[in-house]
């Protein structure tokens, strides 16, 4: 069989194979299709970390917002220790300052803490535009509405906002006045990284 | 107990009384023990209820939140020796209309919670400690943790370890007792069994059949009533005294659509007797969005009870009475008599 009789004979078979592939492509596809949307998904939630890698008032209450110069202070004083507050060293992370400025300059202005209407949105940013336009911190991140906080004596009766900026989650309460939704208390903590860096 | 629910209520709303029934075979004997029902809700987001085109939205919500703050103030006036407990019966909030259908997006909830602070934050005051029912539109809550406390049924008298004489339930079972009586095998232990409790899997059956009855309905037009639910004689004016029967349900003297589910409620009852040892005699549920009083012969010569609590959405009607009304009911049991008002602005 010379080279030109091999390549022919190769393309008249090839439509056959070229079929059974196909099927089997489509079979192996809606298979895994079915097979995800059969399974069972997983229930996001948050868990508060304990009390060395969170950031709180004076008194172990969620920091008020807009934020007054001292709670800023005492969440920067957190984010330089690189979010243990029994870090021996005071600037563990040299970098916090230029990483969170931005975001807790934000958090001061009570005009950036006013939330969208449509509250059902699955990333942060559209659902709390106006802080997102003075951060990039949370671009892109999905907002997380179960937080189970052991320290208290009931679940939430108003789910908080919950965004992760891959070192910290930021647990947000808020509050309907005057039929606008409201940013209006902070909890912030060491975030447990999700997945393993290989 | 009864009277300072009802002078509570009569401070907050307009008030008619729909049916009660004092009997000493209802098996609650305690006169200063008064739980109280609230029926189902179904509440939903403002931007869904617009963007869906549901006729049907949750009835009287700031009337219900002032009720709710009346009753947290009733049980803190309760003495040491009484009990006031709170149930709300499922379907609080409606996921299924929320999602067309239930899905895995976990903030279905608190988006709708979202758009009813005061009426949440008033029904899950922790002084209140309502108990909250699973419904059918609500079922899928029992995966999440914000709701691990909420419960399939539970059982009075909670007091001792007699056994029970009351099943509070949303009332869903009824529908598969009666659309899918061989898959009901399955689930009925984990309804009805006092010390039996479901697995994950188990729920996951439970969740299969909400599933099953929910079919393809959207629920735009409505959800359990297409007409206003009959609710027979309800008092004209507001209650002075409360006669010992009033507006009760029988074979032969109601409407069979009055008599709904009494039948299916009973057997289950009677089978739950036998097979795990109790003593039900009455049965309180929501999901019809029907308010009645519903009574039966027992073979035995007893008396079997359905308190159907109604609901805050939908309407209703009475006899005589030119035009229907929202469905805002609240029902109480207390010293073996059970009551079910109807409730307006004042």
């Amino acid at each position: 069989m010379n080279r030109k009789q091999c390549r022919n004979s190769r393309f008249t078979e090839r439509p056959m194979e070229n079929l059974n592939r196909r099927y089997g492509l489509l079979i192996v596809a809606v298979l895994v299709l079915s097979v995800s949307a059969c399974a069972p998904k997983p229930v996001i939630f948050v868990a508060v970390r304990e009390s060395r890698f969170r950031c709180e008032g004076e008194h172990g209450e969620r920091i008020k917002l807009p934020l007054s110069p001292e709670s800023r202070e005492r969440l920067m004083k957190f984010f330089k220790n690189n979010g243990d507050n029994l870090s021996v060293s005071t600037i563990a992370d040299p970098d916090a300052e230029r990483k969170y400025r931005d975001v807790l300059g934000a958090l001061s202005d009570s005009r950036n803490l006013v939330l969208g209407d449509d509250m059902s949105k699955h990333i942060f940013c559209d659902v709390a535009a106006e802080l997102c336009r003075h951060t990039s911190l949370f671009a892109k991140r999905q907002n997380i509405r179960q937080v189970i906080d052991a320290r208290e004596k009931s679940p939430p009766k108003i789910d908080p906002i919950t965004v992760n900026d891959e070192a910290y989650w930021w647990v947000f309460s808020h509050h309907q006045v005057n039929h606008q939704n409201l940013l209006t208390e902070v909890l912030v903590m060491k975030s447990i990284p999700l997945r393993m860096k290989r | 107990m009864h009277d300072r629910l009802l002078d509570a209520l009569l401070s907050v709303a307009k008030v008619r009384l729909v049916a009660a029934l004092r009997d000493d075979r209802l098996g609650f004997p305690n006169d200063k023990d008064l739980r109280i029902f609230i029926p189902d809700i179904h509440l939903i987001s403002e931007k869904r209820r617009r963007e869906g085109n549901f006729i049907y939205a949750s009835n009287f919500t700031d009337l219900l939140t002032t009720v709710a703050l009346k009753l947290t103030d009733l049980k803190a006036q309760a003495a040491a020796n009484e009990t006031i407990a709170v149930y709300q019966l499922g379907d609080f909030l409606d996921l299924w209309r929320e999602a067309s259908g239930a899905d895995d997006q976990l903030d279905v909830a608190a988006r709708i919670k979202d758009d009813h602070e005061e009426l949440v934050v008033a029904l899950l005051d922790d002084n209140l400690n309502a108990q909250f029912l699973l419904g059918n539109h609500d079922f899928d809550l029992y995966r999440w943790p914000d709701y691990t406390a909420w419960n399939r049924r539970y059982y009075l008298p909670d007091t001792s370890n007699a056994p029970p004489s009351v099943i509070l339930l949303h009332g869903d079972i009824f529908d598969w007792v009666e659309l899918l009586p061989d898959k009901i095998q399955d689930v009925f232990v984990f309804l009805f069994a006092p010390r039996v409790q479901p697995t994950e899997h188990n729920l996951g059956q439970m969740r299969d059949l909400v599933v099953q009855s929910h079919g393809s309905r959207s629920y735009r037009s409505y959800i359990q009533n297409s007409e206003p639910a009959t609710l027979g004689a309800v008092q004209t004016g507001e209650p002075d005294t409360v006669p010992g029967r009033w507006n009760v349900q029988t074979a032969g003297s109601s409407p069979a659509q009055n008599l709904k589910f009494l039948e299916s409620a009973y057997k289950c009852c009677a089978k739950a007797n036998v097979d795990y040892d109790m003593d039900l005699r009455v049965a309180v549920i929501g999901h019809t969005h029907h308010a009645r009083i519903a009574t039966r012969e027992t073979d035995a010569g007893g008396l079997f009870t359905l308190i159907d609590c109604g609901a805050w959405i939908e309407n209703c009607i009475a006899d005589g009475d030119a035009k229907p009304m929202p469905n805002a009911q609240i029902a109480a049991l207390c010293g073996n008599e059970a009551r079910i008002y109807q409730l307006a602005l004042d």
